[in-house]
């Protein structure tokens, strides 16, 4: 290796450091407190939890296998008419935070809420606990099947279902004998996603009381920190282990084929009807109902003139502020997360090998341990820490430090694709031309790589976004982002400003994800049903990884 | 016949137009509009049953979604076609693929992945036999006894071919539709299959289509050949007919290298400037007559200058200029003469054929 090449593989590794430093905190911390590790693991305080936990992804990711795959196999594969309307439809609640969809809940069965005031019902079911959580959960994470499963049906090559009914099968036993043993892997990664996804919640969990492993770990955070730090590490454990699994599961998969023409599509017939109606159910509660009963409450709010809504309007630095440090922080992250991947990206794509996976792996660690895990140890860590260290304590840039270590994970994604995009021998042919590696980098490999890094970079600017409980325990006195206010007026039951500032952060969650992940992925969507004019090679997947779950 | 097929149900047997009877498959005005993008226009087809019919033609020119209607994998938007005299797509009939008793092998194998050879070639057939002795005696055609037990990822792209030709093979379809089989690959592998696959539907006596834009491939492999062009039927006839005789200009440069030599035609002879020849079908007045560059001679003379020397090896064409237009001559070998020399050329073929200018 060259000196260039030791510089290079040194700074990638120190970059990498900040990464594994949640994880290694729990690891150490657990380890010189082993007697309180085991006596937390062996209460019964710790079996409920984690048990709950289990069930709780255990039944969403199942349910949200369910519908993804159903919504996923009508949009890709049946007579369907407007499939890129329903696709982006159906892709469309990942815009909505955990949190906000379980305020959402908890609002339309409030006294006074929609389903009271419209429907006249006067008996108010009670939403929290198991029912509610596994509800949001379902409807707001079924899209990580969706996506992938989608994707693997149209990456499928025709010809092995057009084989099938030529051998006269019919299309269900198409389907179950074809189709499914294809998509498996595909469901399983999604599915292995929402797992995660739920496992890691902590908001609506914790706003629908429903006791689990994140909401037993954010109670003892403060009178029994020893436990919460013991829970943490089986928490994290579980997810690390949950991502392994994902990661292996995503990468078995046929290679694209030529595609030739239209593929066949199943005629829906008499199923047209219930097809139609599974889809509009499924949006209208996913989608429309939570967007409905948070307009709802903020129109009726306002209107009512209720003192929470009229304080949020009549001062508009109300809004504004909050607004503006989302916009603030997240971009300041966003900027932060790419900068520091970049030189890991280089090193794992260029010198691809055990070192540069182990680099990348690390990153990914730090996406797969659970937002409010992370942001509980960089808390322990910098409170425990002497001198300097201890001074981070909230403030601005260990929040920064924490958001890039969780959500890193997606901008390396990106500047991986970003780096592998431009040819290595590009760089060759500026070196030969007697260009010096900073001006080849600016000069050429930077402005190729940008439109996949700041692509990168949106995707963590979204999550950012969207992030409650990492705010939540690191935000700086007095600091307060839409999450957190959203957050704050929910668990003071003030549900016409937790709507306002709810509708605001969906919104900009909403422009984002259409920037980022939806037009790119309908851009690689070939004209859909009108065949002859798909040129080949077109019907690219929209990138499954690109909209990663993120602790709500 | 004496059993129906099951389509028979879906269906009424609709005598077809012309009659086809005893056309194992007949297409009759079959046009389909892709895009705004008229793909097939007026196609009448008819393939006598046993026999194997080559679809020639440049890619693009339609011939794919002339083979997925007839499969029932796209439907036409107008016209009909039959497959052993019952209509299974007209204006108010469509049979579903599944019904039609058609086997397919695609461009590539297709084979299901999850599935071992074994599994893949019982697919078409009926519970009791997927794992029967038909599947051992498909794959036994296909020259693969005792791969059944193997997974299709095991197998390179030459056998995982062949086991997609079994697949279509086994469950005794009435008609078998092959798109490019053996275009994904390399040429020593083409040509053993080739020849391989003619011999499997001939031992089969199977009634096939076989699509493929390579010339060579279609003339071994067809009894009789179409030529299809911008979506039509160019010419329908057997290799020969199609090589000596085109019915017109676009299938004579397609088909085969060319040289469109400017004559001008007396009954049954033109004169052209390699000197005269005879004509197949009498014209008059100024035509281009046909003449394949191994009709062309070359004799002691002077009248053409050599240009350039094309050398293949086993033969070699030699680019001349006779009287001004340019006369591709081929010649076993290599040729005794250097460019800038002087040559006569002599025409030494059979009746060609002209067409008017």
């Amino acid at each position: 290796m060259t000196w260039r090449g030791v510089r290079a593989t040194a700074l990638a590794v120190a970059l990498t450091v900040p990464f594994a430093l949640p994880f290694a905190y729990l690891l150490v911390r657990n380890g010189q407190d082993l007697g309180g590790l085991w006596g937390a693991v062996s209460d019964t305080r710790l079996v409920g939890p984690l048990l709950r936990s289990l069930a709780l992804g255990i039944s969403v990711a199942a349910a949200s296998a369910v519908l993804g795959t159903a919504a996923a196999w009508l949009v890709a594969r049946t007579e369907l008419r407007g499939r890129r309307m329903w696709a982006l439809l159906l892709c469309l609640p990942l815009v909505i935070p955990s949190f906000v969809g379980a305020v959402a809940l908890i609002a339309a069965f409030a006294p006074g809420g929609l389903v009271e005031d419209l429907l006249g019902i006067g008996w108010l079911p009670e939403v929290s606990g198991f029912k509610g959580a596994f509800i949001v959960l379902t409807l707001l994470t079924y899209p990580y099947v969706f996506l992938p499963v989608m994707a693997r049906l149209r990456g499928l090559p025709p010809s092995l279902e057009e084989s099938a009914r030529l051998l006269g099968r019919r299309p269900v036993e198409v389907f179950l004998t074809v189709v499914m043993p294809q998509a498996r892997a595909a469901i399983a990664a999604g599915a292995l996603l929402v797992f995660l996804y739920v496992i890691s919640d902590f908001g609506a969990v914790q706003l629908l009381r429903y006791d689990t492993l994140t909401r037993a770990i954010y109670a003892d955070r403060l009178l029994d920190p020893a436990t919460s730090i013991a829970l943490s590490l089986v928490l994290g454990l579980l997810a690390v282990a949950v991502v392994v699994m994902e990661r292996r599961s995503s990468r078995v998969g046929l290679r694209n084929q030529t595609h030739t023409g239209p593929p066949l599509m199943v005629p829906l017939r008499g199923a047209g009807m219930p097809a139609y109606l599974f889809l509009v159910l499924l949006i209208g509660f996913a989608l429309v109902a939570p967007i409905a009963v948070l307009a709802f409450w903020a129109i009726h709010g306002i209107a009512r003139g209720s003192p929470d809504a009229t304080s949020v309007l009549a001062d508009p630095g109300m809004i504004l502020e909050p607004l503006l440090s989302t916009a603030g922080v997240s971009a300041i992250t966003a900027l932060a997360a790419v900068v520091i991947v970049l030189p890991i990206a280089f090193r794992s794509v260029r010198r691809p090998g055990r070192l540069g996976e182990m680099l990348a792996g690390t990153v990914v660690g730090g996406f797969a341990l659970p937002g409010l895990v992370t942001a509980l140890a960089f808390v322990f860590f910098t409170l425990s820490a002497p001198g300097p260290l201890g001074a981070l304590y909230q403030t601005l840039p260990l929040l920064v430090l924490a958001y890039v270590v969780h959500h890193g994970a997606l901008a390396l994604g990106a500047a991986q694709s970003a780096v592998a995009g431009v040819p290595a021998r590009l760089d060759d042919a500026a070196r030969i031309m007697g260009r010096g590696r900073l001006r080849r980098f600016a000069g050429v490999e930077l402005p190729l790589m940008l439109p996949g890094l700041a692509a990168g970079a949106g995707l963590v600017l979204l999550s950012t976004a969207k992030e409650l409980p990492m705010t939540l325990l690191l935000a700086p006195a007095g600091f307060s982002t839409l999450a957190t206010r959203v957050w704050q007026a929910a668990e003071l039951a003030a549900y016409a400003e937790a709507a306002i500032y709810a509708l605001v952060l969906v919104a900009i969650s909403a422009v984002l994800t259409w920037f980022l992940v939806v037009r790119p992925a309908l851009r690689s969507w070939a004209p859909g049903p009108l065949p002859g004019s798909a040129p080949p090679g077109a019907g690219a997947p929209p990138d499954r990884r690109s909209p990663e779950p993120t602790t709500p | 016949m004496e059993t129906l097929p099951p389509h028979i149900e879906m269906c009424p047997a609709v005598p077809t137009r012309a009659d086809p009877r005893g056309s194992a498959l007949a297409l009759r005005g079959v046009e389909r509009v892709l895009g705004g993008r008229p793909v097939l226009q007026g196609i009448d087809l008819d393939v006598p049953a046993g026999t194997v019919l080559a679809l020639l033609g440049p890619s693009g020119c339609g011939k794919t979604t002339l083979l997925r209607c007839i499969a029932g994998l796209d439907r036409p938007d107008v016209g009909m076609i039959a497959v052993d005299d019952f209509t299974v797509s007209g204006p108010d009939c469509f049979v579903r693929p599944e019904r039609r008793r058609i086997g397919m092998v695609f461009q590539e194998p297709a084979l299901f992945p999850n599935r071992t050879v074994g599994g893949n070639v019982g697919y078409g057939l009926p519970r009791a036999e997927r794992d029967g002795p038909r599947v051992e005696r498909a794959l036994a055609l296909v020259g693969l006894t005792g791969a059944a037990a193997r997974m299709p990822a095991t197998l390179s792209g030459g056998p995982q071919q062949r086991v997609s030709l079994a697949r279509a093979l086994a469950a005794e379809p009435s008609l078998i539709l092959l798109d490019e089989p053996f275009s994904a690959l390399d040429a020593p592998l083409r040509a053993d299959l080739r020849s391989e696959v003619r011999r499997l539907l001939a031992a089969a006596g199977a009634t096939a289509v076989f699509v493929t834009h390579d010339q060579e491939e279609a003339f071994l492999i067809g009894d009789r050949v179409a030529l299809m062009l911008e979506g039509r039927i160019a010419q329908v006839g057997t290799a020969a007919d199609l090589y000596e005789r085109p019915a017109s200009r676009a299938v004579a440069t397609f088909v085969g290298d060319a040289n469109l030599l400017p004559a001008e035609a007396d009954g049954g002879t033109a004169m052209t400037p390699v000197g005269r020849v005879p004509l197949a079908r009498p014209a008059h007045g100024l035509v281009d007559v046909v003449i394949r560059p191994e009709c062309v001679a070359a004799c002691p003379g002077d009248d053409a200058i050599v240009e350039r020397i094309e050398y293949y090896g086993h033969d070699a064409v030699i680019v001349t200029s006779s009287r001004g237009c340019p006369v591709r001559c081929r010649v076993m070998g290599r040729p005794p003469f250097d460019e800038g020399d002087r040559i006569g050329l002599e025409y030494v073929g059979e009746p060609s054929v002209a067409f008017s200018r």
